[in-house]
């Protein structure tokens, strides 16, 4: 019964997703009303989820359907995270759906079935459950970025993700393969049993975590494979691109944590490898991001950053602080700032997505001071200026690198933000320093706006009281 | 815990730092211009007025922090919220609560345009700042030390002069830059110290010499740019000039002494035989600093940028005192970070109120106002005699006691005191340069241009209201420093004496591997 308890989340969102689909095929099924409900499926979830982590303390059923999917508190967490993500999506597309009319009520079904995706990966505990629930996830996503037909940037977005992602999907059956016949299991636990005796330098071993590695790389947009990034984040609409950026990634960095935990001798071997791309990443994102006009692009390549620093997390993960809750913490720092984010630009970017420059916010703060005193919050947490979450986040980030004996790393870690700080200033500098040129006519009472305020006293409350730990 | 001395009671420091941000929440509320300038200043005042109750419960025959108080903020780092002072601290303290309500006065009509954003501004960098010089926690001092960059950002960015933007990001990136290996330094001690963020625990303790090194080195990039020493000081004369009245008087006053706390409260503790060896290299920086602040102020003729540049120099004095490591360099240094804040900051005042009338920084547009303007030109010259150490004000004082220690410190070595004489040039040119300006401005020369229209101009009673108690500084201390001195003396020679121990100590177990 009780592994049934803490799957109810799940099931309501799975339920959600199919109701929806029914939903949609209701003559008068209306978008509005599809958003609403989805939203509520989402709330009931987070807080189903929310009571599954109070009440139940001892750790779950490690034996659930027989070893297949495991809960932790750091799954918990993730989940939570996901749930909350879908929430603000939802929140922002309701609103960006008012000025831009390509949305069915299928949209929101596919954003539950990718929920359900993200959910089951961050709990899989076995390689060939977490493809199933990569491939749950992916697919959906794959949809929900080319959702308008109408605009050739969204299909070569798609086109782009989905021949990529094939490949991913392709390495990781391959590498699935690989392991299944070195160690004889795709469970983690049995992968970890057989490491314990056998080294994890065999070339079955090896290839095999190579290739996984591969994929989750692609899906985390990690250094060398971030280059689809900037075009997919900009060719999807506002509330996809903060959906893919923060819940996807959420999910695919605890599977990527719960693979590599699972044995100190498969992460040594691996750590040289993860210290450099952490590196790469970083300053690799750093480079791009430097470069760009357009927000969104900006964001999808700070979005690469952040990404570097969760890989800090990950070549520190065996150090005496376990960094799943670091790495838990630094994601819902990284998550509410860049909904923040999205939610604002779907708010503020008008019709087609209009306001999409730097130039295009000037004066902003003129004419809407909470929107630009919100964005400006969310740029400084994702910069990491106290006392906002982001700050927090790379602290403990930083922490665990030198307590893993990694204090390059650590120090690199900083150079990055403080070169971050660069293109996060630029925003600012035009919301603020320049007179406005337009007289940004939004919809003030929108629910976009109303999450903004609430992801911003967010980014304060958990960077001062973070409870998470 | 012996360093503490935990006052129970009334928490008074934790009211310091949040009342300010109480009034920036209060002032989100309020529409009215008007209401906001007075909002704004009666929290200023209130701040200034119960941080002066401070001193009458403040015991000054001890060194150990007082007012203390300690709340667990984040357990699972062991992070604490502790706050205290400390005799070096809490003058440091008093200065910025003090300097705000000014600060609030001189802006009055200065700033025009979004006054409510401007007030909060203020009021959260007082929090900030405040926050800075109380914090006994590593991880709320890094806090409040990064947090202190975004209102000060926003100030000269929003309400600066025409190079806004790029003063600001360079202020902003520069000295953010400063502390990236300051949080590195942070985490090791952390993790040295058994877990702690408590600083007075991270002192005086025998970690290796290359970790000293490291640490100092740290330490060092993120003072020495907040400072600033020379070479770091190329983004004082930009942030300086752009930044509004208000916004230079808190660079100028309080935002400089940071670094040079930074050095007394971190440096010298906790990496002392690091600043042992790096000792002489950065005495020799202050003295270039010195000399170098005080040719460019000679060659400027924007008077924002003069002051600018002869901070440089002062602040030469003052890294000067601190790293001689005697008892008369660090009072006098301590005592010219407050002489500074307050003469600095009132030649930016003054600097403010003539800008306001004839919209121009620049020397030559000032010239010969003397006759036109006498209070006006009155309390200025006090400030500029001041600020060159003329004898009978508190510039003189500190300069005195640093040079005085400046001397001991090359004779207890041994050696011919260069040092000292190097500084003199310094002095002498600040009077060039204060002098070149002083002259000008209230003769002029055969041809002024003509300002005759300021004759119904001078100064307005708030203004003089803003700029009588600095006058009354500078004469107090000037004549009598006595009570300054009794304040921080038993934290200074604490400092002092530990510093020799450790020194000692240092130099006993070097003795022993030697033999």
């Amino acid at each position: 019964m009780h592994d049934l308890v803490s799957f109810l989340p799940l099931v309501i969102t799975c339920t959600g997703a199919l109701l929806l689909m029914l939903y949609a095929v209701c003559p008068k099924a209306e978008q509005e009303k599809a958003s609403l409900m989805s939203m509520g499926f989402f709330a009931v979830a987070f807080f189903a989820q929310l009571l599954v982590v109070c009440t139940v303390s001892r750790p779950l059923f490690p034996e659930t359907f027989n070893g297949m999917l495991g809960v932790s508190g750091f799954t918990n967490a993730a989940c939570l995270i996901v749930y909350a993500c879908g929430f603000f999506t939802t929140l922002s597309s309701h609103t960006y759906f008012r000025e831009n009319h390509f949305a069915t009520v299928e949209f929101y079904s596919l954003l539950l079935f990718s929920a359900v995706g993200m959910v089951l990966l961050s709990m899989a505990r076995e390689l060939i459950t977490a493809f199933i629930a990569l491939e749950i996830m992916s697919l959906a996503i794959y949809v929900l970025v080319g959702f308008n037909r109408a605009s050739s940037r969204s299909t070569e977005a798609i086109f782009k993700y989905l021949i990529l992602g094939a490949f991913s999907g392709a390495f990781f059956c391959m590498g699935t393969a690989m392991i299944y016949g070195a160690a004889g299991s795709t469970r983690f636990d049995s992968i970890a049993e057989w490491l314990a005796f056998n080294p994890a330098t065999t070339p079955l071993m090896l290839g095999g975590a190579f290739f996984l590695l591969i994929t989750i790389f692609f899906k985390i947009s990690a250094f060398p494979f971030h280059a689809w990034v900037l075009d997919v984040y900009d060719g999807s609409s506002n509330p996809i691109t903060g959906f893919m950026a923060t819940a996807l990634k959420t999910a695919v960095f605890a599977m990527i944590a719960n693979f590599l935990a699972l044995s100190g001798n498969l992460h040594d071997s691996w750590i040289t490898g993860l210290f450099w791309i952490a590196v790469f990443t970083m300053f690799g994102g750093n480079l791009i991001a430097i470069g760009q006009d357009n927000v969104k692009r900006m964001i999808a390549a700070s979005g690469i950053v952040h990404s570097g620093y969760l890989l800090i997390a990950l070549v520190a993960i065996n150090s005496e602080y376990f960094s799943g809750a670091v790495i838990a913490y630094y994601l819902a720092a990284y998550s509410v700032a860049t909904l923040g984010m999205f939610a604002a630009l779907s708010w503020l970017g008008g019709e087609g997505e209009k306001r999409v420059t730097f130039d295009d916010f000037k004066g902003l703060a003129k004419r809407q001071p909470l929107a630009a005193a919100t964005i400006a919050v969310f740029l400084l947490s994702m910069a990491g200026i106290p006392p906002t979450a982001g700050f927090m986040g790379k602290f403990y980030i930083i922490t665990s690198a030198i307590s893993a004996g990694q204090i390059a790393l650590g120090v690199l870690g900083i150079i990055s933000s403080i070169i971050s700080m660069w293109y996060y200033l630029r925003l600012i500098v035009s919301m603020y320093f320049h007179d406005a040129e337009e007289d940004f006519i939004v919809d003030g009472s929108s629910l976009a706006s109303i999450s903004t305020v609430a992801l911003a006293v967010a980014v304060f409350a958990i960077g001062l009281f973070p409870l998470v730990l | 815990m012996d360093q503490l001395l935990l006052n129970s009671g009334f928490p008074i420091l934790s009211v310091l730092i949040f009342l300010p941000m109480l009034g920036a929440l209060v002032l989100l509320l309020i529409k009215d211009e008007e209401n906001c300038r007075w909002t704004a200043l009666a929290f200023t005042t209130v701040v200034a007025l119960l941080s002066l109750t401070l001193l009458s419960g403040f015991d000054s025959t001890t060194a150990r922090f007082q007012f203390v108080e300690m709340r667990p903020w984040i357990e699972a780092f062991n992070i604490n919220y502790t706050v205290g002072v400390d005799g070096i601290s809490i003058l440091l303290l008093l200065l910025t609560t003090l300097i705000m309500p000014f600060c609030v006065l001189v802006s009055w009509t200065y700033i025009k345009k979004r006054v409510r954003a401007f007030m909060i501004c203020m009021l959260i960098m007082e929090t900030a700042m405040i926050g800075v010089f109380v914090a006994l926690d590593f991880v709320l001092f890094y806090v409040m030390w990064e947090a202190m960059l975004i209102p000060m950002y926003l100030l000269i960015g929003i309400w600066g002069g025409p190079r806004r933007i790029y003063a600001s990001v360079k202020f902003f990136l520069y000295t953010l830059a400063g502390s990236v290996l300051l949080l590195v330094a942070i985490i090791w001690l952390y993790m040295q110290n058994g877990y702690s963020f408590f600083i007075p625990d991270m002192m005086w303790q025998s970690y290796s010499t290359s970790a000293q090194m490291f640490l100092f080195l740290a330490f060092f990039l993120a003072f020495a740019i907040k400072v600033p020493m020379f070479p770091f000081h190329t983004w004082l004369p930009a942030a300086h000039v752009e930044a509004p009245a208000a916004g230079s008087v808190i660079l100028a006053s309080l935002l400089l002494k940071m670094g040079a706390y930074g050095f007394l409260r971190f440096a010298l503790p906790i990496t002392p035989e690091a600043t042992a060896i790096m000792m002489p290299w950065v005495l020799w920086l202050s003295i270039i600093g010195i000399i170098y602040g005080g040719f460019t102020a000679l060659a400027q003729s924007d008077m924002k940028k003069l002051i600018a540049y002869s901070s440089v120099g002062h602040m030469g004095f003052i890294t000067l005192g601190i790293f001689t490591l005697n008892l008369d360099g660090i009072e006098g240094a301590v005592l010219q970070m407050i002489n500074h804040g307050v003469t600095t900051g009132a030649l930016f005042l003054c600097i403010g109120m003539i800008y306001e009338r004839t919209h121009s920084r620049d020397i030559e547009s000032a010239t010969g106002i003397g006759k036109y303007m006498p209070v006006y030109i009155t309390f200025f010259t006090f400030f500029s005699l001041a600020a060159f150490a003329f004898p009978g004000t508190n510039g003189f004082v500190g300069e005195f006691m640093i040079i005085a220690g400046t001397f001991k410190y090359s004779l207890s070595q041994g050696n011919f005191p260069w040092l000292a004489l190097a500084s003199i040039p310094g002095a002498v040119l600040a009077a060039a340069y204060m002098l070149r300006m002083l002259q000008r401005k209230i003769w002029g020369r055969e041809h002024n241009p003509d300002n005759s229209w300021l004759k119904e101009h001078d100064l307005n009673i708030r203004e003089i209201i803003t700029l009588a108690p600095f006058l009354l500084f500078v004469l107090w201390v000037g004549l009598a420093p006595k009570p300054f001195l009794n304040i921080m003396h038993s934290s200074v020679s604490a400092l002092v004496q530990n510093f020799a121990t450790c020194q000692a100590k240092a130099v006993a177990i070097a003795g022993t591997i030697l033999n």
